[in-house]
Protein backbone atom coordinates (compact mmCIF):
# COMPACT_ATOMS: atom_id res chain seq x y z
CA UNK A 1 0.00 0.00 0.00
CA UNK A 2 1.21 3.34 -0.96
CA UNK A 3 1.94 6.04 1.58
CA UNK A 4 -0.72 8.29 0.15
CA UNK A 5 -3.47 5.27 0.46
CA UNK A 6 -2.19 4.50 3.75
CA UNK A 7 -3.41 8.40 4.58
CA UNK A 8 -6.62 7.53 2.88
CA UNK A 9 -7.13 4.90 5.14
CA UNK A 10 -6.48 6.25 8.65
CA UNK A 11 -8.41 9.35 7.44
CA UNK A 12 -11.35 7.41 6.62
CA UNK A 13 -10.93 4.92 9.76
CA UNK A 14 -10.86 8.04 12.23
CA UNK A 15 -14.12 9.37 10.62
CA UNK A 16 -15.57 6.36 10.85
CA UNK A 17 -15.24 6.71 14.85
CA UNK A 18 -16.54 10.01 14.90
CA UNK A 19 -19.32 9.08 12.50
CA UNK A 20 -20.35 6.14 14.34
CA UNK A 21 -20.23 8.08 17.88
CA UNK A 22 -22.44 5.96 19.84
CA UNK A 23 -20.82 2.39 18.82
CA UNK A 24 -17.81 3.68 19.43
CA UNK A 25 -18.49 5.32 23.22
CA UNK A 26 -19.89 1.51 23.43
CA UNK A 27 -16.87 -0.33 22.25
CA UNK A 28 -14.46 1.83 24.37
CA UNK A 29 -16.43 1.43 27.29
CA UNK A 30 -16.87 -2.45 27.00
CA UNK A 31 -12.91 -2.76 25.96
CA UNK A 32 -12.17 -0.30 29.07
CA UNK A 33 -13.96 -2.30 31.43
CA UNK A 34 -12.51 -5.69 30.05
CA UNK A 35 -8.88 -4.39 30.30
CA UNK A 36 -9.50 -2.49 33.74
CA UNK A 37 -10.80 -6.53 35.05
CA UNK A 38 -7.95 -8.02 33.54
CA UNK A 39 -5.21 -5.44 34.64
CA UNK A 40 -6.57 -5.31 38.47
CA UNK A 41 -6.78 -9.01 38.50
CA UNK A 42 -3.19 -9.45 36.70
CA UNK A 43 -1.63 -6.70 39.03
CA UNK A 44 -3.20 -8.62 42.04
CA UNK A 45 -1.99 -11.81 40.85
CA UNK A 46 2.04 -10.64 39.85
CA UNK A 47 1.70 -9.03 43.66
CA UNK A 48 0.27 -12.38 45.15
CA UNK A 49 2.76 -14.14 43.70
CA UNK A 50 5.65 -12.21 44.05
CA UNK A 51 4.56 -12.12 48.25
CA UNK A 52 3.73 -15.88 48.33
CA UNK A 53 7.29 -16.84 46.38
CA UNK A 54 8.54 -14.91 48.77
CA UNK A 55 7.24 -16.63 51.65
CA UNK A 56 7.69 -20.04 49.81
CA UNK A 57 11.48 -19.37 49.00
CA UNK A 58 11.83 -19.06 53.24
CA UNK A 59 9.78 -22.01 53.65
CA UNK A 60 12.16 -24.56 54.77
CA UNK A 61 12.56 -28.12 56.81
CA UNK A 62 14.59 -28.55 59.64
CA UNK A 63 15.11 -32.02 61.55
CA UNK A 64 17.01 -31.35 64.75
CA UNK A 65 19.34 -34.12 65.74
CA UNK A 66 20.18 -35.71 69.40
CA UNK A 67 23.64 -34.82 70.62
CA UNK A 68 24.60 -38.75 70.78
CA UNK A 69 24.11 -39.16 66.88
CA UNK A 70 27.51 -39.25 65.16
CA UNK A 71 28.27 -36.31 62.81
CA UNK A 72 29.21 -38.63 59.87
CA UNK A 73 25.91 -40.08 60.64
CA UNK A 74 24.41 -36.90 59.65
CA UNK A 75 26.64 -36.08 56.72
CA UNK A 76 25.43 -39.54 55.30
CA UNK A 77 21.53 -38.24 56.04
CA UNK A 78 22.20 -35.15 53.98
CA UNK A 79 23.73 -36.77 51.44
CA UNK A 80 21.24 -39.24 50.90
CA UNK A 81 18.56 -36.11 50.99
CA UNK A 82 20.35 -33.83 48.87
CA UNK A 83 20.21 -36.47 46.33
CA UNK A 84 16.44 -36.30 45.97
CA UNK A 85 15.01 -34.86 42.75
CA UNK A 86 12.94 -32.81 44.69
CA UNK A 87 15.26 -31.06 46.99
CA UNK A 88 16.59 -27.92 45.87
CA UNK A 89 19.51 -27.26 49.07
CA UNK A 90 20.52 -29.03 52.45
CA UNK A 91 22.58 -27.03 54.75
CA UNK A 92 24.13 -28.46 57.74
CA UNK A 93 24.14 -26.37 60.78
CA UNK A 94 26.98 -27.88 63.03
CA UNK A 95 26.83 -26.65 67.00
CA UNK A 96 28.92 -23.79 66.24
CA UNK A 97 26.73 -22.59 63.52
CA UNK A 98 23.65 -22.62 65.38
CA UNK A 99 25.56 -20.93 68.45
CA UNK A 100 26.05 -17.93 65.63
CA UNK A 101 22.48 -17.76 64.84
CA UNK A 102 20.88 -17.71 68.24
CA UNK A 103 23.52 -15.11 68.05
CA UNK A 104 22.29 -13.09 65.35
CA UNK A 105 18.75 -13.27 66.46
CA UNK A 106 18.62 -12.62 69.81
CA UNK A 107 18.85 -9.16 70.96
CA UNK A 108 17.90 -9.55 74.14
CA UNK A 109 21.54 -9.77 75.98
CA UNK A 110 20.07 -12.70 78.96
CA UNK A 111 18.48 -14.42 76.57
CA UNK A 112 22.02 -14.61 74.64
CA UNK A 113 24.27 -15.52 77.64
CA UNK A 114 22.00 -18.29 78.11
CA UNK A 115 24.22 -20.19 75.56
CA UNK A 116 27.48 -20.21 75.38
CA UNK A 117 30.07 -22.06 73.07
CA UNK A 118 31.00 -24.41 76.04
CA UNK A 119 27.61 -25.05 77.42
CA UNK A 120 25.42 -25.25 73.88
CA UNK A 121 22.19 -27.23 74.40
CA UNK A 122 21.63 -25.87 70.70
CA UNK A 123 21.15 -29.46 68.65
CA UNK A 124 22.92 -29.79 65.45
CA UNK A 125 20.51 -29.56 62.20
CA UNK A 126 20.13 -30.24 58.56
CA UNK A 127 18.00 -27.03 56.62
CA UNK A 128 16.18 -28.27 53.61
CA UNK A 129 14.69 -26.11 50.77
CA UNK A 130 12.53 -27.80 48.45
CA UNK A 131 11.54 -27.00 44.65
CA UNK A 132 8.09 -26.88 45.60
CA UNK A 133 7.16 -25.96 49.07
CA UNK A 134 4.36 -28.08 49.40
CA UNK A 135 6.54 -31.09 48.74
CA UNK A 136 8.22 -30.28 52.24
CA UNK A 137 5.27 -32.53 54.22
CA UNK A 138 6.28 -35.60 52.46
CA UNK A 139 10.23 -34.89 53.05
CA UNK A 140 9.22 -34.53 56.96
CA UNK A 141 7.43 -37.53 56.66
CA UNK A 142 10.45 -39.47 56.10
CA UNK A 143 11.98 -38.41 59.35
CA UNK A 144 9.25 -40.10 61.07
CA UNK A 145 10.18 -43.70 59.54
CA UNK A 146 11.39 -45.97 62.77
CA UNK A 147 14.95 -46.05 61.74
CA UNK A 148 15.24 -42.23 62.03
CA UNK A 149 13.26 -42.21 65.77
CA UNK A 150 16.47 -42.92 67.99
CA UNK A 151 18.65 -39.89 65.88
CA UNK A 152 16.05 -37.13 65.07
CA UNK A 153 15.01 -35.03 68.21
CA UNK A 154 12.61 -32.84 66.15
CA UNK A 155 11.21 -31.94 62.72
CA UNK A 156 9.97 -28.04 62.61
CA UNK A 157 7.63 -28.50 59.87
CA UNK A 158 4.35 -29.51 61.90
CA UNK A 159 4.44 -26.13 63.40
CA UNK A 160 4.29 -24.42 59.81
CA UNK A 161 2.28 -27.03 58.53
CA UNK A 162 -1.19 -25.22 58.36
CA UNK A 163 0.08 -21.92 57.27
CA UNK A 164 2.49 -23.78 54.48
CA UNK A 165 -0.57 -25.04 53.05
CA UNK A 166 -3.16 -22.80 52.74
CA UNK A 167 -0.39 -20.12 51.58
CA UNK A 168 0.59 -22.63 48.95
CA UNK A 169 -3.37 -23.16 47.78
CA UNK A 170 -3.86 -19.44 48.15
CA UNK A 171 -1.72 -18.49 45.25
CA UNK A 172 -2.73 -20.94 43.50
CA UNK A 173 -6.50 -19.93 43.59
CA UNK A 174 -5.84 -16.31 43.21
CA UNK A 175 -3.65 -17.29 40.35
CA UNK A 176 -6.35 -19.38 38.26
CA UNK A 177 -9.59 -17.02 39.31
CA UNK A 178 -7.85 -14.06 37.78
CA UNK A 179 -7.02 -15.77 34.36
CA UNK A 180 -10.73 -17.59 34.53
CA UNK A 181 -12.23 -14.20 35.11
CA UNK A 182 -9.88 -12.35 32.37
CA UNK A 183 -10.93 -15.15 29.80
CA UNK A 184 -14.76 -14.69 30.37
CA UNK A 185 -14.31 -10.90 29.96
CA UNK A 186 -11.96 -11.46 26.77
CA UNK A 187 -14.83 -13.44 25.90
CA UNK A 188 -18.06 -11.64 26.49
CA UNK A 189 -15.98 -8.42 24.64
CA UNK A 190 -15.15 -10.37 21.72
CA UNK A 191 -19.03 -11.02 21.03
CA UNK A 192 -19.53 -7.10 21.65
CA UNK A 193 -16.68 -6.19 19.54
CA UNK A 194 -17.47 -8.50 16.84
CA UNK A 195 -21.41 -7.98 16.68
CA UNK A 196 -20.67 -4.05 16.90
CA UNK A 197 -18.45 -4.52 13.69
CA UNK A 198 -21.33 -6.92 12.54
CA UNK A 199 -23.96 -4.12 12.71
CA UNK A 200 -21.51 -1.16 11.97
CA UNK A 201 -20.44 -3.15 8.40
CA UNK A 202 -24.65 -4.01 8.09
CA UNK A 203 -25.64 -0.63 8.07
CA UNK A 204 -23.33 0.82 6.06
CA UNK A 205 -24.20 -2.05 3.31
CA UNK A 206 -24.95 0.85 1.01
CA UNK A 207 -21.67 2.87 1.24
CA UNK A 208 -19.54 -0.78 1.24
CA UNK A 209 -21.89 -1.58 -2.10
CA UNK A 210 -20.77 1.38 -4.00
CA UNK A 211 -16.95 1.24 -2.75
CA UNK A 212 -16.80 -1.86 -4.49
CA UNK A 213 -18.89 -0.63 -7.86
CA UNK A 214 -16.16 1.98 -8.00
CA UNK A 215 -13.75 -0.28 -8.53
CA UNK A 216 -12.14 -0.13 -4.86
CA UNK A 217 -9.93 -2.42 -3.74
CA UNK A 218 -10.06 -4.45 -0.62
CA UNK A 219 -7.72 -2.87 1.57
CA UNK A 220 -9.88 0.89 1.03
CA UNK A 221 -12.68 -1.65 2.50
CA UNK A 222 -11.36 -3.17 5.38
CA UNK A 223 -8.40 -1.84 6.44
CA UNK A 224 -10.67 1.95 7.64
CA UNK A 225 -12.31 -0.93 9.92
CA UNK A 226 -9.25 -2.01 11.37
CA UNK A 227 -8.27 1.30 11.68
CA UNK A 228 -11.43 2.49 13.62
CA UNK A 229 -10.71 -1.02 15.85
CA UNK A 230 -7.24 0.05 16.26
CA UNK A 231 -8.54 3.62 18.22
CA UNK A 232 -11.15 2.35 20.20
CA UNK A 233 -8.48 -0.25 21.65
CA UNK A 234 -6.19 2.50 22.22
CA UNK A 235 -8.89 4.36 23.65
CA UNK A 236 -9.81 1.94 25.81
CA UNK A 237 -6.74 0.58 26.99
CA UNK A 238 -5.58 4.53 28.02
CA UNK A 239 -8.67 4.68 30.15
CA UNK A 240 -8.19 1.40 31.33
CA UNK A 241 -5.02 2.37 32.69
CA UNK A 242 -6.39 5.63 34.47
CA UNK A 243 -9.14 3.65 36.21
CA UNK A 244 -6.54 0.56 37.59
CA UNK A 245 -4.74 3.96 38.85
CA UNK A 246 -7.92 5.70 40.36
CA UNK A 247 -9.02 2.19 41.88
CA UNK A 248 -5.35 1.32 43.27
CA UNK A 249 -5.07 5.18 44.66
CA UNK A 250 -8.18 5.50 46.07
CA UNK A 251 -8.30 2.11 47.59
CA UNK A 252 -11.83 1.20 45.67
CA UNK A 253 -10.98 -2.36 46.06
CA UNK A 254 -13.14 -1.80 49.27
CA UNK A 255 -16.14 -1.10 47.90
CA UNK A 256 -15.77 -4.48 45.14
CA UNK A 257 -17.09 -7.59 47.38
CA UNK A 258 -15.15 -9.62 44.16
CA UNK A 259 -12.07 -8.33 44.41
CA UNK A 260 -11.75 -8.81 48.66
CA UNK A 261 -7.94 -9.60 48.36
CA UNK A 262 -7.18 -6.48 46.28
CA UNK A 263 -8.38 -4.83 49.06
CA UNK A 264 -5.40 -5.28 51.86
CA UNK A 265 -2.87 -5.78 48.64
CA UNK A 266 -3.74 -1.98 47.15
CA UNK A 267 -0.82 -0.52 48.32
CA UNK A 268 1.73 -2.92 47.29
CA UNK A 269 -0.56 -3.42 43.96
CA UNK A 270 -0.19 0.37 43.79
CA UNK A 271 3.65 0.25 44.13
CA UNK A 272 3.81 -2.25 41.38
CA UNK A 273 1.78 -0.20 39.18
CA UNK A 274 4.53 2.30 39.63
CA UNK A 275 7.32 0.56 39.13
CA UNK A 276 6.24 -1.03 35.95
CA UNK A 277 4.21 1.24 34.78
CA UNK A 278 5.94 1.42 31.33
CA UNK A 279 5.63 -2.39 30.92
CA UNK A 280 2.01 -2.41 32.10
CA UNK A 281 1.30 0.23 29.46
CA UNK A 282 3.11 -1.51 26.61
CA UNK A 283 1.24 -4.74 27.43
CA UNK A 284 -2.10 -2.40 28.25
CA UNK A 285 -1.97 -0.94 24.55
CA UNK A 286 -1.14 -4.25 23.11
CA UNK A 287 -3.38 -6.19 24.59
CA UNK A 288 -6.22 -3.15 23.60
CA UNK A 289 -5.36 -2.87 20.18
CA UNK A 290 -4.36 -6.14 19.11
CA UNK A 291 -7.59 -7.86 20.71
CA UNK A 292 -9.93 -5.06 19.04
CA UNK A 293 -8.33 -5.23 15.47
CA UNK A 294 -8.43 -9.09 15.86
CA UNK A 295 -12.15 -9.15 16.72
CA UNK A 296 -12.91 -6.53 14.28
CA UNK A 297 -11.14 -8.20 11.42
CA UNK A 298 -13.16 -11.65 11.53
CA UNK A 299 -16.06 -10.28 11.45
CA UNK A 300 -14.65 -7.89 8.45
CA UNK A 301 -13.86 -11.20 6.69
CA UNK A 302 -17.01 -12.49 7.42
CA UNK A 303 -19.24 -9.90 6.60
CA UNK A 304 -17.43 -7.90 3.83
CA UNK A 305 -17.74 -10.03 0.41
CA UNK A 306 -16.09 -9.12 -2.69
CA UNK B 1 -15.56 -6.49 -26.97
CA UNK B 2 -17.97 -8.58 -24.99
CA UNK B 3 -18.84 -12.22 -25.87
CA UNK B 4 -21.27 -14.56 -23.79
CA UNK B 5 -20.74 -18.14 -24.95
CA UNK B 6 -23.38 -20.78 -23.67
CA UNK B 7 -23.70 -18.88 -20.54
CA UNK B 8 -26.22 -20.17 -17.58
CA UNK B 9 -26.97 -19.02 -14.06
CA UNK B 10 -29.17 -20.81 -11.67
CA UNK B 11 -29.62 -19.49 -8.23
CA UNK B 12 -31.21 -21.85 -5.17
CA UNK B 13 -34.66 -21.01 -4.26
CA UNK B 14 -34.78 -19.93 -1.00
CA UNK B 15 -38.59 -21.04 -0.04
CA UNK B 16 -37.59 -24.61 -1.79
CA UNK B 17 -34.41 -25.68 -0.40
CA UNK B 18 -32.38 -27.62 -2.77
CA UNK B 19 -34.34 -26.68 -5.46
CA UNK B 20 -32.56 -24.01 -7.95
CA UNK B 21 -34.68 -21.32 -10.47
CA UNK B 22 -32.64 -20.89 -13.94
CA UNK B 23 -32.13 -16.83 -14.09
CA UNK B 24 -29.79 -17.41 -17.98
CA UNK B 25 -30.34 -20.23 -20.13
CA UNK B 26 -27.42 -21.06 -22.20
CA UNK B 27 -26.99 -17.45 -23.14
CA UNK B 28 -24.72 -16.50 -26.03
CA UNK B 29 -24.05 -13.14 -27.82
CA UNK B 30 -21.72 -10.57 -28.77
CA UNK B 31 -21.85 -6.84 -28.52
CA UNK B 32 -18.84 -5.27 -30.76
CA UNK B 33 -16.86 -2.06 -29.63
CA UNK B 34 -18.68 0.84 -29.33
CA UNK B 35 -21.97 -0.30 -29.80
CA UNK B 36 -25.09 1.05 -27.79
CA UNK B 37 -27.23 -2.05 -26.92
CA UNK B 38 -30.69 -2.21 -25.51
CA UNK B 39 -31.63 -4.95 -23.37
CA UNK B 40 -34.87 -5.33 -22.79
CA UNK B 41 -37.71 -8.12 -21.19
CA UNK B 42 -39.70 -7.90 -18.70
CA UNK B 43 -39.28 -8.95 -14.63
CA UNK B 44 -37.94 -11.76 -14.01
CA UNK B 45 -36.21 -12.09 -17.52
CA UNK B 46 -32.36 -11.90 -16.58
CA UNK B 47 -32.02 -8.92 -17.21
CA UNK B 48 -30.70 -7.85 -13.97
CA UNK B 49 -28.62 -11.18 -13.96
CA UNK B 50 -26.91 -10.13 -16.99
CA UNK B 51 -25.53 -7.08 -15.67
CA UNK B 52 -24.65 -8.64 -12.50
CA UNK B 53 -22.57 -11.02 -14.68
CA UNK B 54 -21.26 -8.32 -16.67
CA UNK B 55 -19.72 -6.28 -13.29
CA UNK B 56 -18.53 -9.47 -11.88
CA UNK B 57 -21.10 -9.77 -9.07
CA UNK B 58 -21.76 -13.23 -9.77
CA UNK B 59 -20.16 -15.65 -11.68
CA UNK B 60 -22.26 -18.10 -14.07
CA UNK B 61 -22.74 -21.94 -13.15
CA UNK B 62 -20.94 -22.68 -16.55
CA UNK B 63 -20.48 -20.98 -19.97
CA UNK B 64 -17.80 -18.06 -20.81
CA UNK B 65 -18.15 -14.23 -20.09
CA UNK B 66 -15.29 -12.73 -21.91
CA UNK B 67 -15.14 -8.84 -22.18
CA UNK B 68 -11.79 -7.55 -24.40
CA UNK B 69 -10.94 -10.91 -24.31
CA UNK B 70 -10.73 -12.26 -21.17
CA UNK B 71 -12.82 -14.51 -19.22
CA UNK B 72 -14.28 -12.31 -16.25
CA UNK B 73 -15.62 -15.60 -14.51
CA UNK B 74 -12.16 -16.55 -14.13
CA UNK B 75 -10.94 -13.31 -12.21
CA UNK B 76 -9.24 -13.81 -8.96
CA UNK B 77 -10.57 -12.13 -6.28
CA UNK B 78 -7.87 -8.93 -5.80
CA UNK B 79 -8.01 -8.52 -10.06
CA UNK B 80 -11.86 -7.34 -9.71
CA UNK B 81 -11.15 -3.79 -8.40
CA UNK B 82 -9.35 -3.20 -11.54
CA UNK B 83 -11.88 -4.90 -13.68
CA UNK B 84 -14.49 -3.09 -12.26
CA UNK B 85 -12.59 0.50 -13.14
CA UNK B 86 -12.60 -0.55 -16.69
CA UNK B 87 -17.01 -1.15 -16.81
CA UNK B 88 -18.74 1.76 -14.73
CA UNK B 89 -22.38 1.00 -14.01
CA UNK B 90 -25.41 3.15 -13.47
CA UNK B 91 -28.47 2.17 -11.77
CA UNK B 92 -32.28 3.05 -10.68
CA UNK B 93 -31.60 4.09 -7.06
CA UNK B 94 -28.41 6.09 -8.07
CA UNK B 95 -26.58 4.57 -4.79
CA UNK B 96 -25.00 7.82 -4.22
CA UNK B 97 -23.18 8.48 -0.76
CA UNK B 98 -26.09 11.32 1.15
CA UNK B 99 -23.37 12.72 3.22
CA UNK B 100 -20.98 13.71 0.64
CA UNK B 101 -21.16 16.50 -1.58
CA UNK B 102 -21.78 16.16 -5.74
CA UNK B 103 -17.98 16.65 -6.18
CA UNK B 104 -16.80 14.28 -2.94
CA UNK B 105 -19.13 11.63 -4.53
CA UNK B 106 -16.80 11.57 -7.46
CA UNK B 107 -13.96 12.34 -6.00
CA UNK B 108 -14.18 9.34 -3.13
CA UNK B 109 -14.26 6.81 -6.32
CA UNK B 110 -10.87 7.87 -7.12
CA UNK B 111 -9.81 8.05 -3.71
CA UNK B 112 -10.71 4.53 -3.06
CA UNK B 113 -9.01 3.62 -5.97
CA UNK B 114 -5.36 5.27 -5.35
CA UNK B 115 -5.42 8.38 -7.81
CA UNK B 116 -3.38 11.18 -7.08
CA UNK B 117 -4.70 14.12 -5.58
CA UNK B 118 -3.74 16.57 -8.46
CA UNK B 119 -5.69 13.49 -10.83
CA UNK B 120 -8.46 13.82 -8.80
CA UNK B 121 -8.35 17.65 -8.88
CA UNK B 122 -8.46 17.30 -12.84
CA UNK B 123 -10.78 14.80 -13.33
CA UNK B 124 -13.71 15.68 -11.05
CA UNK B 125 -14.53 18.71 -12.70
CA UNK B 126 -14.32 17.43 -16.03
CA UNK B 127 -16.73 14.68 -15.17
CA UNK B 128 -19.18 17.55 -13.62
CA UNK B 129 -18.63 19.82 -16.62
CA UNK B 130 -19.58 16.47 -19.11
CA UNK B 131 -22.74 15.70 -17.28
CA UNK B 132 -24.03 19.57 -16.44
CA UNK B 133 -23.53 19.85 -13.34
CA UNK B 134 -20.00 22.26 -12.79
CA UNK B 135 -22.15 24.55 -10.70
CA UNK B 136 -23.40 21.61 -8.28
CA UNK B 137 -20.36 20.43 -7.27
CA UNK B 138 -20.99 21.67 -3.72
CA UNK B 139 -24.67 20.35 -3.12
CA UNK B 140 -25.43 17.50 -1.22
CA UNK B 141 -27.13 14.59 -3.15
CA UNK B 142 -30.45 15.31 -1.46
CA UNK B 143 -30.28 18.69 -3.10
CA UNK B 144 -30.50 17.37 -6.97
CA UNK B 145 -33.66 16.49 -8.78
CA UNK B 146 -33.76 12.88 -10.23
CA UNK B 147 -32.50 13.24 -13.07
CA UNK B 148 -29.70 15.55 -11.85
CA UNK B 149 -28.44 12.71 -9.50
CA UNK B 150 -28.64 10.04 -12.35
CA UNK B 151 -26.23 12.63 -13.92
CA UNK B 152 -24.53 12.61 -11.16
CA UNK B 153 -23.87 8.58 -11.38
CA UNK B 154 -23.56 8.81 -14.54
CA UNK B 155 -20.39 10.92 -14.07
CA UNK B 156 -19.20 8.94 -11.07
CA UNK B 157 -19.56 5.78 -13.30
CA UNK B 158 -17.27 7.66 -16.01
CA UNK B 159 -14.73 8.84 -13.89
CA UNK B 160 -12.14 5.82 -14.61
CA UNK B 161 -12.97 6.66 -18.56
CA UNK B 162 -14.13 3.32 -18.77
CA UNK B 163 -14.63 1.13 -21.96
CA UNK B 164 -18.00 -0.10 -21.12
CA UNK B 165 -20.52 1.52 -19.09
CA UNK B 166 -23.62 -0.51 -17.93
CA UNK B 167 -26.93 1.30 -17.17
CA UNK B 168 -29.27 -0.98 -15.35
CA UNK B 169 -33.13 0.81 -15.53
CA UNK B 170 -31.63 4.26 -15.62
CA UNK B 171 -34.29 5.96 -15.96
CA UNK B 172 -36.86 3.87 -14.01
CA UNK B 173 -37.63 6.89 -11.61
CA UNK B 174 -37.80 9.88 -13.76
CA UNK B 175 -40.67 11.67 -15.71
CA UNK B 176 -40.57 11.67 -19.47
CA UNK B 177 -38.70 14.59 -19.79
CA UNK B 178 -35.64 13.77 -17.49
CA UNK B 179 -35.83 10.62 -18.90
CA UNK B 180 -34.66 11.93 -22.86
CA UNK B 181 -31.78 13.92 -20.90
CA UNK B 182 -30.23 11.01 -20.04
CA UNK B 183 -30.94 8.95 -22.79
CA UNK B 184 -29.38 11.93 -24.91
CA UNK B 185 -25.99 11.85 -22.43
CA UNK B 186 -25.84 8.01 -22.60
CA UNK B 187 -25.76 8.31 -26.70
CA UNK B 188 -23.46 11.44 -26.18
CA UNK B 189 -20.95 9.06 -24.02
CA UNK B 190 -21.48 6.45 -26.98
CA UNK B 191 -20.43 8.85 -29.54
CA UNK B 192 -17.39 9.01 -27.80
CA UNK B 193 -16.68 5.81 -28.28
CA UNK B 194 -17.81 3.94 -25.07
CA UNK B 195 -19.91 0.65 -25.35
CA UNK B 196 -23.05 1.06 -23.57
CA UNK B 197 -25.59 -1.30 -22.27
CA UNK B 198 -28.86 -0.12 -21.54
CA UNK B 199 -31.12 -2.57 -19.62
CA UNK B 200 -34.88 -1.00 -19.68
CA UNK B 201 -38.24 -1.56 -19.53
CA UNK B 202 -39.07 1.63 -20.99
CA UNK B 203 -40.61 1.09 -24.70
CA UNK B 204 -40.09 4.84 -25.61
CA UNK B 205 -36.59 5.55 -25.07
CA UNK B 206 -35.72 2.09 -26.56
CA UNK B 207 -38.25 3.06 -29.78
CA UNK B 208 -36.62 6.30 -29.50
CA UNK B 209 -32.92 5.24 -29.79
CA UNK B 210 -33.37 2.93 -32.71
CA UNK B 211 -30.55 1.04 -32.33
CA UNK B 212 -29.21 -2.61 -31.44
CA UNK B 213 -32.37 -4.43 -29.41
CA UNK B 214 -31.98 -7.70 -27.49
CA UNK B 215 -34.84 -9.36 -25.95
CA UNK B 216 -34.49 -11.77 -23.11
CA UNK B 217 -37.63 -13.59 -21.88
CA UNK B 218 -37.21 -16.75 -19.11
CA UNK B 219 -33.42 -16.52 -19.56
CA UNK B 220 -33.24 -16.90 -23.10
CA UNK B 221 -32.58 -14.36 -26.12
CA UNK B 222 -35.73 -14.48 -27.99
CA UNK B 223 -34.70 -11.80 -30.23
CA UNK B 224 -31.87 -9.47 -31.57
CA UNK B 225 -32.51 -6.85 -34.20
CA UNK B 226 -29.87 -4.06 -35.39
CA UNK B 227 -32.29 -1.36 -35.47
CA UNK B 228 -34.66 -2.30 -33.25
CA UNK B 229 -37.83 -1.69 -31.55
CA UNK B 230 -39.27 -2.97 -27.94
CA UNK B 231 -41.10 -5.84 -29.58
CA UNK B 232 -41.38 -9.31 -27.29
CA UNK B 233 -42.39 -11.65 -29.30
CA UNK B 234 -44.58 -13.82 -26.22
CA UNK B 235 -45.07 -11.81 -24.08
CA UNK B 236 -47.16 -8.64 -25.25
CA UNK B 237 -48.25 -7.50 -22.55
CA UNK B 238 -45.13 -6.36 -21.12
CA UNK B 239 -45.37 -3.48 -23.90
CA UNK B 240 -46.45 -0.16 -21.75
CA UNK B 241 -45.19 -2.08 -18.85
CA UNK B 242 -42.73 1.05 -18.14
CA UNK B 243 -41.71 2.05 -14.71
CA UNK B 244 -41.82 -1.60 -12.79
CA UNK B 245 -38.64 -2.64 -11.60
CA UNK B 246 -36.66 -5.26 -13.66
Amino acid sequence: MSLRSLGRVLRFGLMNVLRNGWFSIASIIVITITLFIIGVFAIQSFVIVGTTQGIQDKLDLSVYFNDDVPEEDILAIRTAVANRPDVKSVDYISKERAFEIWQERRTSERVKSLVTPEDNPLPRSLVIHAYDPGKLGTLAKLFERDQYQEQVRRVSYRDNQSVIESLVATARSVRQSGWILAAIFFFLSFVLIYNMTRVIILSRAHEIEIMRLVGSTTTFVRAPYLVEAAVIGFVGALLALGAVYLFLRYDLASATPLLSIAKFLAPDMLEFFWSNLVTITIVTLLLGIGSTVFMSSVAVRRFVKF
Amino acid sequence: MIDLVHVTKSYARVSHPGQRVLALDDVSLTIEKGELVSLVGPSGAGKSTLVRLLIAEERPDSGKLLVAERDISRLAPRELPYYRRKVGVVFQDFKLLPRKTVAENIAFALEVSDASPADIRERVPRMLTLVGLADKGANYPNELSGGEKQRLAIARAMVHSPRILIADEPTGNLDPGTTTEIVELLERINRSGTTIILATHNKDVVDRLRRRVIAVEHGRVVSDRQIGRYELPSHHAAVGAEGLGS
